[in-house]
């Protein structure tokens, strides 16, 4: 690494900016983040609302994007998932990076027992497909927000921590840390003050990448019906409920459908992107 | 490469017993009583005591688990709580429906995204847009659920090429919306990878050198270039496997077809635990051995690399 961090950083603002994808993808991000933060403002009605007169209606006047099985409006009900998919996403992601980048970390730095038992443990993890690990565990503590956070949390870190262990295996020889250990800067401070930094960018990366798989598993679980209940308007669980209506009303099914794979097509974008950005020999843009 | 083979094999069991462990514990947390919820309300306490004992539900976790694992390394997976069928035999009943079905949906999918990953490779190579890149992410975004209702729609019933869904008689036209739109669903990534390990080799001097000696585009591209990134290729169809296994058990749920997949769904739901147990032992074995094969095939794909 030949030049220092603000090089790095103002470096890769600038690509990001370039890059017509990323820009996309914060666009999306952006607009889902405002929906989630400003849905009671946005939402034409409280999304619990019921109106057993006016059923089943196609998209139209009064209701853009139609309503459900209980007259409730489509377009409040995909604006308050995004409060569902965004919250989940992030939750999941904050648990799971900082128990993987831990442990990745000292794993890397210790090597060793230490390394050897945490791998094998990663190893271990991953042997289960990550989506059925997470529905063991919804059947283990009982569906809920709680289990959908630590569910997901639990499943993304062995992935982080493998991750964060090559990098900090590549880094530990380095002169820097030589020096800051010289200098008798303490093992704690090593890890997070000297090594963490440097295996930043390559985090940024999968938590982006990790919030699009969060939000596409919590529409998985909440479908099986293990994830949000009803009637949280989850956007997986309004793709179950709407699936018998499916040669009536097919809008109850393709508006959360298309607004699940929007969310995780802008984070993709976004972390494309900020791979472009940060991480140029990874790229697979030639030139 | 044998030596290499038995040590994987061996290096497999402690992962299982891993993960049976695991599960196990999982299964063990369970909040409320199994039992009473499989009696019902009218059990009297006496009734629900014997099921208990009969079932081994009043002894310790790790009574438990080294009864279940003396059955089970004797291929005994136990009874469901539910029917009472041996476990084991519903597994080997369901097999052959989630086995087509994902067989139906690795083949299409690699050939489909193998086709795909190429055209767009050479088309960017001679300078096209980014245009593919976009539409294989967008295409990697739309969940797998979500594609088969889309398939169901416009297939069964907008169309109605198809049956909507369920096994009927068994035949291939029940398979033919599930494994499409599984077979759509993996082949997208199979495309990106392909995609970029063609990029990555077309960039190479030997395929200059070929252009150059005036050999034909299309001897270049598949005799040179493709053979050399299906290296990359089957390494990363290995990790697609994994996506397969939980797309199928998605699938199988959306389409009501009676696989191993849909097994454990229900069994999830009825609480019976030797089934989920059982189903998540058999995607386990399932796992461990197909990454073992396509380690092998790594290895036959690519000469330079040894194992021992």
């Amino acid at each position: 690494m030949g030049y220092g961090m603000d090089g790095l950083w103002a470096r890769a603002r600038r690509r990001l900016g370039r890059n017509r994808g990323a820009r996309a993808g914060l666009v999306i991000v952006g607009t889902l983040a405002v929906a989630a933060l400003l849905a009671p403002v946005l939402a034409p009605q409280p999304p619990g609302r019921m109106d057993l007169d006016r059923v089943l209606l196609p998209p139209g006047p009064g209701h853009p994007l139609g309503t459900d099985y209980f007259g409730r409006d489509m377009l409040s009900r995909l604006i308050y998932g995004a409060r569902v998919s965004l919250t989940v996403g992030v939750v999941a992601q904050s648990l799971s990076a900082t128990v993987g980048v831990t442990l990745g970390l000292v794993a890397g730095y210790c090597g060793g027992w230490t390394d050897l038992v945490i791998m094998r443990l990663v190893e271990l993890m991953l042997c289960f497909p990550d989506l059925l690990l997470a529905v063991g565990l919804t059947v283990a503590l009982g569906p809920g927000p709680y289990t959908l956070f630590l569910a997901l949390g639990l499943v993304g870190w062995p992935g982080m921590a493998r991750l964060v262990r090559g990098e900090a295996l590549a880094l530990r020889d380095r002169e820097f840390l030589e020096a800051a250990r010289a200098t008798g800067t303490g093992p704690v401070r090593v890890l997070w003050g000297h090594l963490f930094p440097n295996c930043l960018s390559p985090v940024i990366i999968a938590v982006t990448g990790g919030m699009a798989a969060c939000i596409m598993a919590e529409a998985s679980l909440s479908f099986l019906g293990l994830g949000a209940q009803p009637p949280t308007p989850s956007w997986g669980s309004m793709l179950n409920l709407g699936r018998p209506y499916l040669h009536l009303a097919p809008h109850l099914v393709i508006f959360p459908g298309l607004a699940i794979a929007l969310a995780v097509f802008g984070f993709n974008l976004l972390g494309d992107g900020l791979r472009d950005a940060l991480d140029p020999r990874r790229s697979d843009f030639p030139g | 490469m044998t030596a290499y083979i038995v040590r994987r094999l061996a290096l497999m069991v402690p992962l299982l017993v891993g993960v049976s462990l695991v599960t196990f514990t999982l299964l063990y947390l369970v909040p409320g009583d199994p039992v009473q919820s499989l009696v019902g309300e009218r059990a009297t306490p006496q009734m629900v005591e014997s099921i208990r004992r009969e079932l081994g539900l009043d002894l310790p976790l790790h009574l438990r688990y080294g009864r279940w694992l003396a059955r089970t390394v004797r291929g005994d997976l136990g009874r469901s709580w539910a029917t009472h069928r041996p476990v084991m035999v519903s597994l080997i009943d369901r097999f052959p429906i989630t086995l087509k079905l994902s067989v139906l949906a690795f083949a299409l999918s690699t050939l489909l995204g193998v086709t795909v990953g190429v055209a767009t490779a050479v088309r960017e190579e001679a300078g096209g847009d980014h245009l593919a890149r976009w539409a294989l992410l967008g295409g990697q975004s739309v969940p797998i659920i979500y594609l088969c209702l889309v398939f169901m729609y416009v297939f069964g019933v907008w169309l109605r090429l198809t049956p909507v869904s369920g096994l009927g008689d068994g035949s291939i036209r029940y398979f033919l919306l599930p494994a499409g739109a599984l077979g759509l669903y993996t082949s997208v990534y199979k495309a990106r990878m392909t995609r970029s390990a063609m990029l990555e080799v077309l960039r190479q001097d030997y395929i200059r050198t070929a252009r150059a000696k005036g050999l034909s585009e299309r001897v270049v591209i598949y005799r040179h270039a493709l053979k050399n990134a299906m290296v990359t290729v089957v390494t990363v169809l290995g990790a697609g496997l994994s996506a397969l296994l939980v797309g199928s058990v998605l699938t199988e749920t959306v389409f009501g077809l009676p696989g191993i997949g849909k097994l454990q769904i229900d069994g999830v739901y009825a609480r019976d635990f030797p089934v989920v147990m059982g189903c998540f032992l058999f995607q386990a074995v399932v796992l461990s051995f197909t990454n073992l094969a396509m380690d092998m095939a790594y290895a036959w794909a690519n000469p330079r690399i040894r194992f021992d």
